[in-house]
């Protein structure tokens, strides 16, 4: 298993490196997370359509530009220090600023056909998708409770691999 | 007949190989129909698979979407794991969206082919390529390889196709030998056919020659039978009309007796013509008493010269071509010069505006061969052949055939009595001889005759010394004996003439009863053919018998194998032919007596 024990030592380097690895080298938990973001709604029933997929960054924003660099899809990244219902995004990645809380920025996109998308290293409160990592490994936690109440459908696919799935 | 038949065998030929091409074309049909089908079936098969594999291949793709996405390897592997143990898969492969590799079974030859999606052989294996996309977003690829077709399979799959060819394969061949077999049996059976066709020609040639010979046969017997009696009304006939001329002779002359003698002489005339007749009548049925003697044919034809001259006249150029060295024959001299003669008369006639006659003698050696040819049948051995030709007007071939029947004959009515040939065939044929006949129309016939060669050195039959008529009369005892009452008184008349005594007798029993009245004959004078017990020939052993030394003369209108045996006499035997003249009967009594005479028979 050649392969496996290559993923192995790539994740154990992208643990060691940390931050935003150069190209060609072992990526990191960010670039990890910056490349399933793009992924994400490949997975999910019920975004708008349309081209480019609009990613919105709320608070502090530790990805630079490994989203655009590992996007599956044609995408574009906004940073915004607060988001309203009328951003336009289709996805929110909430960090949680000092104008803004975690809380509070997916109070304001709640109801709104938007994935909302927390990190566990960022505070407890959770989106739809919650990045944590675990055992060495980038995961996610998946609620399907706030997904279905803004009219968004989670895939199978993604509830199979979610470390945990609140319904 | 023999068109239709072969037009008829040449029709079923034809349908046999007709029916053959069907069936050779429905086995090539068949064989054709079985590759298209086989290749058909084996194309929707390969799409079938390559669709399932397809399937398949989705299904693999969509199963490991999202951890190939969010790059779960353990779930990964386990989705993998799970295709594993489907047993028509060999290898499964997973790219990632740059096409690296990520996780595979075994390791693969197969890993390295570029990623276009689709389905494809590659080296005999089904190789399915699919993208991995979710909501239109491409995450990587995999790719699956298809176990090879177990043997099993690929022989089920193959075996109908197989044993459709192998079918078709054995109808051909099987066509094949029995077309062959059909051609053979058409080749015997037109052999056969042609075989039978040949045997019934020849059976119809031997019918048609066997119906001559016994036409000519049938009419023999009746113009014998005829001519016998005609003979014995002649004899008579012709020897009163003599016995009239030798009284008018010593009758004081007149004009009165001269006018008798006239109408004796014209009487006479006709008589002889008749009996010039029923000679060539009795020659044709060959029922003549030949007396055969060994000849020389030059000598003979050469003999006839002033004889034929006369008869041919002035405008016919008479030509001989003689052999050297011409073998000696054995025939009666006078009927082949009647025969010669007859033939000469024909060649007039058919030179009316004057021509060559030419007569010639050669020795031929008739082989087998030839004499299979000659339906009456002749015997193969040496003949001498004496051909007459004239550069007459000739005659066609249909009528070649009927050129010896009695009666008919070329020349307008009255101008011929249609015996000529006839009297030639009969002689010819009865001398053991062949005719020959050669024509063409417009320029000439050639008869030819052949008589066998007689062998032995014996002399030369020598001519007769003449008689002299003054000695023509005896004193000798003669028992004479016939059955025709008028010939009888006929004869007897003559010979009491001549001075002898006779004892007359109408058949055998008669005759013996002269003997046993004491009269001791010098001569046996006797018809062949006797009413009651005995024919001449047993008369005359009969009275040897009684040890009475004397000679015998025959008289005969014709006869049967009394005395002649195969239409000759036997050597030694004395013979007058019916109609005979008082000058004839004399001299043969005289000179029978007289040989007797001179050398005495023994006891």
């Amino acid at each position: 298993m050649r392969a496996k024990a290559l993923l192995v030592r790539l994740m154990a380097f992208a643990l060691a490196a940390g931050g935003a690895a150069p190209a060609g080298a072992q990526p990191s938990d960010a670039a990890i997370k910056a490349a399933f973001i793009t992924k994400f709604p490949a997975f999910v029933q019920g975004l708008p359509d349309g081209a480019p997929l609009n990613v919105c960054i709320v608070g502090p924003d530790s990805f630079g530009s490994a989203i655009e660099r590992s996007a599956a899809v044609r995408v574009v990244v906004r940073r915004l220090a607060v988001v309203t219902p009328t951003s336009g995004c289709h996805v929110v990645y909430a960090t949680g600023g000092a104008r803004q809380s975690v809380r509070d920025a997916l109070a304001i996109v709640a109801g709104a056909p938007v994935l909302t998308i927390t990190d566990g290293g960022a505070g407890p409160t959770r989106g739809m998708i919650h990045f944590v990592v675990a055992g060495e490994r980038v995961r996610f936690h998946v609620d399907t409770l706030q997904a279905s109440r803004s009219h968004l459908q989670l895939s199978s696919k993604l509830l199979a691999l979610a470390l945990s799935v609140r319904q | 007949m023999s068109m239709m038949e072969s037009e008829a065998l040449g029709r079923v030929r034809r349908t046999e190989r007709r029916q053959f091409n069907i069936v050779r074309f429905s086995a090539v049909a068949l064989l054709a129909l079985g590759l298209i089908l086989g290749v058909l079936r084996e194309l929707d098969f390969r799409a079938q698979a390559a669709d399932a594999a397809r399937v398949q291949a989705d299904i693999f793709a969509g199963a490991v979407s999202a951890p190939l996405a969010f790059e779960d390897r353990p779930t990964l592997l386990q989705n993998l794991r799970a295709f594993q143990r489907d047993p028509e898969i060999a290898e499964a492969i997973v790219y990632g969206m740059g096409g690296e590799q990520v996780a595979l079974r075994p390791s693969s030859e197969f890993q390295k082919l570029p990623l276009q999606p689709g389905a494809r052989r590659v080296q005999g294996r089904l190789v399915v390529t699919r993208p991995v996309i979710e909501e239109g977003v491409h995450l990587g690829w995999v790719r699956l390889v298809a176990a090879p077709d177990p043997l099993l399979r690929v022989l089920g799959r193959y075996a109908a196709i197989g044993l459709m060819t192998v079918i078709a394969t054995l109808l051909l061949w099987f066509a094949g030998r029995m077309a062959l077999r059909l051609e053979q049996r058409a080749g015997q059976l037109e052999a056969a056919n042609a075989r039978l066709q040949d045997e019934m020609a020849q059976r119809a040639r031997a019918e048609e020659a066997l119906r001559q010979s016994q036409k000519m046969e049938a009419l023999g017997q009746l113009t014998g039978g005829v001519a016998h009696d005609f003979n014995n009304l002649l004899t008579v006939i012709m020897g009163g009309l003599e016995t009239i001329g030798r009284q008018l002779a010593k009758l004081p002359g007149g004009p009165e007796s001269a006018r008798m003698m006239r109408a004796r002489d014209m009487a006479l005339h006709g008589a002889e013509r008749a009996a010039t007749l029923t000679q060539r009548l009795l020659a044709f049925s060959r029922r003549q008493p030949l007396q055969p003697a060994t000849l020389d044919p030059n000598k003979l034809v050469q003999g006839m010269g002033d004889l034929l001259r006369r008869a041919l006249g002035e405008t016919i150029e008479l030509e001989t071509v003689l052999t050297g060295g011409a073998w000696r024959i054995q025939a009666d001299a006078a009927q082949l010069e009647n025969a010669i003669l007859n033939l000469a008369v024909n060649a007039r006639d058919a030179m009316p505006e004057g021509g060559r006659l030419t007569i010639e003698t050669a020795n031929a050696s008739l082989d087998e061969a030839y004499a299979d040819k000659v339906p009456e049948g002749l015997t193969p051995g040496q003949y001498v052949m004496i051909a007459v030709t004239d550069t007459g007007s000739g005659m066609p071939p249909e009528i070649l055939n009927m050129v010896f029947e009695p009666f008919f004959t070329t020349k307008e009515v009255g101008k011929g009595t249609g015996l000529g040939l006839s009297q030639v065939y009969g002689f010819v044929r009865q001398s053991h001889g062949h005719v020959a006949i050669y024509s063409e129309v417009g320029v000439g016939t050639t008869i030819k005759i052949y008589l066998p060669r007689r062998l032995g050195e014996e002399a030369l039959a020598e001519d007769a010394q003449p008689i002299n008529t003054d000695l023509l009369t005896g004193d000798e005892r003669i028992l004479l004996v016939e059955d025709h009452d008028d010939l009888r008184s006929y004869s007897a008349g003559i010979l009491r003439e001549l001075g002898y005594e006779v004892c007359v007798a109408r058949d055998g029993d008669a005759a013996l009863g002269c003997l046993d009245s004491g009269f001791v004959p010098d001569l046996l004078f006797t018809d062949v053919i006797l009413p009651g017990g005995y024919n001449g020939r047993q008369l005359a052993d009969a009275v040897a018998e009684r040890k009475i030394d004397v000679p015998v003369l025959f008289t005969t209108g014709y006869t049967r194998n009394a005395i002649v045996h195969h239409g000759r006499l036997d050597p030694g035997v004395d013979l007058i032919t019916k109609p005979f003249t008082f000058e004839q009967l004399a001299e043969k009594v005289r000179r029978v007596l007289d040989r007797a005479a001179a050398e005495p028979r023994t006891p």
